[in-house]
């Protein structure tokens, strides 16, 4: 499986830390689509093909899903509920980055099931190599589980 | 006879004088004279006219002295065959003569006249008629001696008698029967046993059977079978046939004769009733079996043989268990010696009486057993009567006990006790006598009261007790002085008398009541201070029996406004104002006074006046035990100090108030700054990170066109990006270190400690710092913000080491003669410390201090924070935070925990 022909979603409402992330992203040689949805609404909207994502192949599911937490609409907690209950999406990867270092947050998201939990640090260099070793674990050493076509 | 006598006597009487001697041929002389059968020849008359030799041999006469004597001689002395005398005219010879017919074969005795002994004949007698005559011319006897004979049988007589008589007595017959011919022969006894007729003879074998006990013939049958076909002697126990009689015990012993053949030709038996035997034996065993005493028959060698059934009700253990174990086994431990010296004795034939020694019951208690034993050492017996002793010695103990305590208690009364005799003489004095008068009892013995106590004047006390009790016979108690003891005493005197009711001796007890007198005094005088007390008090004092006033002091009558005798005599009711506050207090008095002896309450009394004041009662009872005895109470007019303590309550109400509303607000502060910080973590780093990332692009995408300036500027704006965010980072940490709440458990700092090092030498591999970690170090708290503390502080180590190339960070925890210092034993004190650049102790104060910095960004980068939220996590814990330092001398930095 090549790993540039599965998309990564990122959901992030912060027009700065989107070209930031697609900068770190484009740094490591990750040239994987990226779909970006700007809040948690349009993030469903995709994973369901709905709105505006009515004719998304529903085979193809995201290899990863970057997903904030503060996000206008529905914020990631919600969003990431929301796939966790959905048997089609409930077993798709998903990277929690945000800026927060709330212990609850944290708590939070690994309680609902995100696969990883990445705080965004100040230092963009340090960014990158967190990008790095997030798309090295996800895009490329990690076996994606079986999912079901897309409904 | 010699050859002379009897020539001699041939010669006399020769036998041609026998005219009609149908003899007279050589032949015939020659057999007169040699046969053994003693001859004689009586004329008509009887008188003896001729005789052989060996009549003169019978006889004992020589044939000169025969001759003429006739049959009625006395010398004779001739017996018939039973014994009695046999008159000359019964004499066969004479007979004979009389009747003139032979007499045959008659039996007498007569006495040989040589020895004097007598002889036994037997005798015949042939009368000799001449032809025509009717009478015998001459009648001749022909003898033998059959002495011998006769002792024989009278031998055979007496022995047969003498075993009749033998089998009478033992009950025990005797019995032969021939099995070729069915015949028998029975003893005496042997009829007398079985009840049969001896004139029957013994009856056939089938009729024997018809003796026995129908129950016991089969097996009788079945040994008399036996004995035939083996012929070993058998002894068996049957008994009589009941028809015939009082059933008989009888013991038969049987056994065969053998001919060479092996043929059984005779089978001999016994039979012996034993019934009397056996009852003797039944009683021997019932009086065994009965005895209230322990009897038993043992070894010498230290077994019981047998024990009766009284054992058992004594010990509990079964006559088996007895037998089967040495004696020894159950005698206890310590009197084995005493018991083993006992067995030698009776090993030595001495009989032992009365030795007593414990024996074990099945219960595994111990009785004491006294001993009556008799030995037979010839049978290696002991015959042992015992009894359960245990009561009479624990009552012989208790007696002594007893005994023991009276003297005891005798010697430790605390007063002079003396035992008198009716003459008022010492018999006895205790301890405390003997002290009071210093001398010893041997002093005091016999001597007079009055002399030892009374002296030196001696003389018999006015109203002395012990000569009124001598006259009257009444125990006495009187107070008197005691010269000898030098104080005043309560003395009493109390009679024992002896069977008779006659007095016997005097018990006399002194109680020294000097002190009680005393005391008495005292507390007359302390009386009369308590009242003047009670009328002068500053407070109001009163008693109360069953709630009726009985006294009341100037004091309360003043509070109440009545006089005294308005308030004496009446219900206690009065004063209150209302019947529940009257009842309450009652209540709220009794059970306080029930739990801890005093009640005090709070009330309100109405004065005659009708003014109502605030009291403060205290009452306690005059005897806890009976309220009824009274109750004394002190009044306080507390009405101004109510009044005032109404204000504080006002003002406290007013206080809790604004706590509560300020508790609000500062809640709804913290919710606040929870919220601030919540965007401070998310919002204010945002930009950060634009602004740092975007230079960053900007470096990359234009560096070109910037020269190196543009470029250290951008440098510059990332750092300050990035210095801001360290100074969010660490006020969130500090908020966190406040906010969060706190968790306690054991904590291992140790390997807390290990791992930020090991962070930190991640961050920075090149450096070479050498970090010494205690092991072992433990604290209780949380987690997370102890981490937080040693990251702070050994960061800070790590930093202000940077410059020294033998950098050394500890982390410890300091010895208790070390942590003296500060004052603090009962904790650990923990330390971090490096040898950096050190501080100066006169700004230690400001270290702690949020944003206070004693170094220059520059040297050592840093946000002011990372102290502050040390000090704020260690107090958090209940423990404290400080710091030691020199400039370039390195620091120290330590802290507790709760």
């Amino acid at each position: 499986m090549q790993p540039d022909e599965h998309v990564i979603l990122l959901v992030e409402d912060s027009a700065d830390d989107r070209d930031l992330t697609l900068r770190a992203l484009r740094q490591n040689r990750i040239r994987n689509a990226v779909v970006v949805v700007e809040d948690g609404v349009e993030a469903l909207d995709y994973l369901f093909g709905r709105g505006r994502f009515a004719d998304r192949d529903p085979a193809a599911w995201p290899q990863v899903i970057l997903l904030d937490l503060k996000l206008p609409r529905l914020d990631g907690l919600e969003v990431l509920r929301a796939i966790r209950a959905d048997e089609h999406t409930r077993l798709l990867p998903v990277v929690i980055l945000t800026s927060s270092r709330e212990e609850q947050d944290v708590l939070e998201s690994y309680k609902l099931g995100a696969n990883s939990y990445i705080r965004k640090p100040v230092d963009f260099e340090q960014f990158v190599e967190a990008v790095r070793q997030l798309g090295l674990y996800w895009l490329v050493l990690n076996e994606r589980p079986p999912l079901p076509p897309g409904g | 006879m010699t050859e002379s006598t009897r020539a001699n006597s041939v010669g006399a009487t020769s036998p041609s004088d026998v005219q009609h001697a149908p003899l007279s041929s050589q032949a015939l002389r020659a057999l007169f004279e040699t046969m053994v059968l003693g001859v004689v020849y009586q004329d008509r008359n009887g008188a003896i006219i001729a005789s052989n030799p060996a009549a003169t041999e019978i006889l004992g006469l020589t044939e000169v002295e025969l001759r003429g004597r006739d049959s009625d001689d006395a010398r004779w002395q001739a017996v018939r065959e039973d014994g009695t005398p046999l008159p000359g005219n019964e004499h066969p010879s004479m007979v004979a003569l009389c009747t003139g017919r032979s007499v045959r074969q008659i039996v007498m005795g007569i006495i040989n006249a040589r020895d004097g002994q007598r002889r036994w004949i037997l005798v015949d007698a042939v009368p000799e008629l001449r032809p025509g005559e009717a009478q015998p011319f001459r009648v001749y006897t022909t003898f033998s001696d059959i002495t011998l004979r006769k002792q024989v049988e009278e031998e055979l007589r007496r022995s047969e008698l003498e075993l009749e008589t033998a089998q009478r007595l033992a009950k025990l017959g005797s019995w032969e029967f021939d099995p070729r011919t069915g015949t028998g022969r029975w003893s005496a006894e042997m009829y007398r046993l079985t009840g049969l007729d001896p004139r029957d003879g013994p009856p056939p074998v089938a009729g024997f059977w018809n003796l026995i006990h129908p129950a016991d013939r089969a097996a009788l049958d079945r040994i008399h079978a036996q004995v035939l076909r083996d012929g070993q002697p058998i002894t068996a126990l049957f008994r009589s046939d009941p028809a015939r009689g009082p059933v008989r015990q009888l013991l038969s012993r049987i056994e065969a004769v053998r001919d060479a053949g092996g043929r059984v030709v005779r089978v001999l038996g016994t039979l012996q009733d034993i019934t009397e035997l056996r009852r003797a034996e039944l009683e021997r065993d019932q009086l065994f079996n009965l005895s209230l005493d322990m009897l038993s028959i043992a070894s010498l060698e230290g077994y019981f043989k047998s024990v009766n059934p009284a054992w058992t009700a004594a010990l509990g253990w079964t006559a088996e268990e007895v037998t089967s174990r040495p004696w020894l086994d159950f005698v206890h431990p310590d009197d084995h010696a005493a018991t083993i010296a006992a067995g030698e004795q009776l090993r030595a034939g001495q009989p032992l009486w009365g030795f007593e020694n414990r024996y074990r019951c099945k219960d595994g208690t111990y009785r004491w057993i006294a001993w009556n034993s008799c030995p037979l050492p010839d049978e290696g017996l002991v015959f042992a009567v015992a009894r359960d002793v245990t009561a009479q010695r624990a009552a012989a103990r208790a007696l002594e006990t007893a005994r023991r305590d009276w003297e005891t208690i005798f010697q430790a009364i605390g007063h002079p006790v003396l035992i008198l005799d009716p003459q008022q003489r010492i018999l006895a004095a205790n301890q405390a006598a003997l002290r009071a008068v210093g001398r010893s009892a041997e002093e005091l013995h016999g001597r007079s009261c009055h002399e030892v106590f009374h002296a030196p004047a001696g003389g018999v006390p006015a109203g002395c007790p012990v000569l009124r009790l001598v006259a009257d016979g009444a125990m006495q108690t009187v107070e008197m002085e005691i010269e000898a003891l030098h104080g005043t005493y309560l003395v009493s005197c109390t009679p024992v008398l002896d069977a008779a009711g006659q007095l016997e001796k005097i018990i006399h007890v002194a109680t020294d009541i000097t002190e009680l007198k005393r005391t008495e005094r005292a507390l007359r005088e302390r009386e009369q201070s308590l009242d003047s007390i009670f009328r002068a008090a500053p407070v109001g004092i009163g008693l109360t029996v069953n709630r009726v006033l009985l006294r009341v002091n100037e004091r309360l009558c003043a509070m109440l406004g009545y006089a005294a005798e308005e308030l004496v005599g009446q219900p206690a009711r009065i004063v209150y104002p209302t019947d529940e506050d009257y009842e309450y207090v009652g209540r709220e008095k009794y059970r306080q006074i029930a739990e801890r002896g005093t009640g005090t309450v709070e009330t309100r009394w109405r004065r005659k006046d009708g003014r109502i004041i605030d009291v403060l009662l205290s009452s306690t009872p005059l005897d806890a035990t009976d309220f009824a005895a009274g109750v004394t109470f002190t009044a306080l007019d507390i009405t101004d100090r109510k009044a005032a303590e109404a204000e504080i309550r006002k003002l406290n109400a007013e206080l809790e108030r604004r706590v509560e509303q300020r508790t609000a607000e500062l809640q709804a502060a913290n919710d606040e700054l929870e919220s601030f910080a919540y965007a401070v973590s998310h919002d204010l780093r945002a930009p950060l990170r634009s602004i740092d990332g975007f230079s960053q692009a900007l470096i990359e995408d234009c560096g070109g066109a910037l020269d190196d300036t543009g470029r250290q500027h951008l440098g510059r704006v990332r750092a300050a990006a990035q210095r801001m965010g360290g100074l969010i980072d660490d006020l969130l940490n500090l908020s966190r270190a406040t906010r969060r709440e706190l968790r306690r458990e054991s904590v291992d700092l140790s390997a807390l400690a290990a791992g930020v090092l090991a962070d930190l030498r991640a961050g920075e591999p090149e450096r070479a710092v050498q970090a010494v970690v205690a092991p072992g170090l433990t604290g209780a708290g949380d987690p997370e913000l102890l981490r937080v503390l040693l990251t702070n502080l050994l960061g800070n180590a790590w930093k202000f080491t940077r410059g020294r190339a033998d950098a050394t960070i500890a982390f410890g925890s300091l010895a208790a003669d070390e942590a003296v210092r500060f004052g603090t034993m009962d904790r650990p004190v923990y330390f971090v410390r490096d040898n950096g650049a050190g501080f100066d102790m006169a700004y230690a104060h400001k270290l702690f201090v949020p944003f206070q910095r004693l170094h220059r960004a520059e040297d050592y980068p840093g946000t002011g924070v990372g102290l502050a939220t040390v000090l704020r996590i260690a107090r958090r814990h209940g423990g404290q935070a400080w710091a030691e330092g020199r400039v370039n001398g390195g620091a120290t930095f330590y802290f507790t925990l709760s």
